[in-house]
């Protein structure tokens, strides 16, 4: 609790150095972004929506893995209820990282928690609960983060919905490991008690069994359920 | 740029909300809330819950396959990756060594 008062003096007076802080943090994110992005405007081109259309869903969805998958059903004549019924599963997600920044985050208003939310993506999130654990930072920093990780998916969709075909290999450029890589150091950072362990080791486990037998996005989501219960369960059952 | 299809912009908008939700949601209805000791100590843990499994198939699975041999380039290259990490407290440097040692493997196996 006494570094939640902490948190709160800070949170009053560190704004713009915050924003920046959380605009800095994510550099190293865009190696990920960018490939991925620029992927993402090649294959919707492919599908038959033209550059503003592309752009568009960049602009106003901002969700990498269910634009892909759109494009792709898309291609296939599927069906829009269901294009969109997939994207709020896979964006499901989203609702237990929501869920778990709540602890931080307090008294928003209604434009920041506006922009917070929306940005709120894997990437901002791995960031910002990482700079959460190391220092004392307020919503700045994930809007920060946000408004960089953002741009960058809107112009790199753009650039490759105009180029319109893959004109490096990222694959040998080792780059396919840039987003992976960098969400290791990230998680490699918040592994602090014996009970961060218990926890990836429960999520490794179930993830990958879930995600072999059940389509879809649910691995996320029911991995990281039981294994936060996991830690709970483990902790009580130490201290006692 | 041409014209827009009514059907693409109904699926852009569509899709728009449905992820906008799930974001927003929870934050906008709890935010007031004091949630009680044990649900906050389990939230703490849900950061790496996610992460893990986020990255696991990413990881693991190639060709829809559980891949645990030392083919494997993504398994081998978290070890340094994760090495770097701890030791430079630094997230570039994981990436730099990470992708560094996707390069590596990529010529010499």
């Amino acid at each position: 609790m006494r570094l939640m008062e902490k948190f709160i003096g800070f949170q009053k007076s560190d704004k713009k150095k915050c924003f920046i802080l959380g605009g800095k943090k994510s550099l190293p994110l865009l190696l990920g972004v960018i490939p991925f992005g620029f992927a993402y405007g090649v294959f919707a081109r492919e599908a038959g929506l033209n550059i503003l259309e592309t752009t568009l869903m960049s602009v106003l969805v901002f969700a990498g893995t269910s634009q892909f998958i759109a494009v792709k059903m898309i291609s296939n004549n599927t069906e829009l209820i269901t294009i969109i019924i997939s994207t709020f599963l896979i964006n499901l997600r989203h609702l237990l990282m929501s869920i778990s920044l709540v602890p931080y985050f307090k008294r928003l208003n209604r434009y920041t928690l506006f922009f917070f939310s929306f940005g709120l993506t894997d990437e901002s999130y791995a960031l910002t609960t990482t700079e959460l654990k190391r220092s004392l930072i307020n919503e700045y920093f994930m809007l920060g983060a946000n408004l960089i990780i953002y741009l960058t998916w809107i112009t790199s969709s753009f650039a490759g919905a105009v180029i319109g075909s893959r004109i490096i290999n990222f694959k040998t450029l080792g780059l396919d490991f840039a987003l992976p890589a960098t969400f290791i150091g990230l998680l490699a950072l918040q592994m602090e008690t014996k009970t961060s362990f218990i926890v990836l080791g429960t999520s490794l486990v179930f993830s990958l069994l879930i995600y072999l037998v059940i389509p879809g996005k649910w691995y996320i989501i029911i991995a990281s359920l039981l294994a936060a219960t996991g830690g709970v369960l483990w902790e009580k059952w130490i201290q006692k | 740029m041409g014209e827009m299809d009514s059907k693409i912009i109904v699926l852009i908008l569509g899709m728009a909300v449905v992820t906008f939700l799930p974001r927003f949601l929870p934050m906008a209805l709890m935010m007031e809330k004091n949630l009680p000791e044990i649900i906050l100590q389990w939230l703490r843990f849900f950061p790496i819950a996610i992460l893990t499994a986020l990255l696991a198939p990413i990881i693991f699975v190639h060709n829809g396959m559980l891949n645990l041999s030392l083919e494997n380039k993504y398994l081998i290259a978290i070890i340094p990756t994760a090495i770097a990490a701890f030791k430079t407290r630094n997230v570039i440097s994981a990436m730099i060594i990470g992708v560094g040692t996707i390069i590596i493997l990529n010529k010499f196996l």
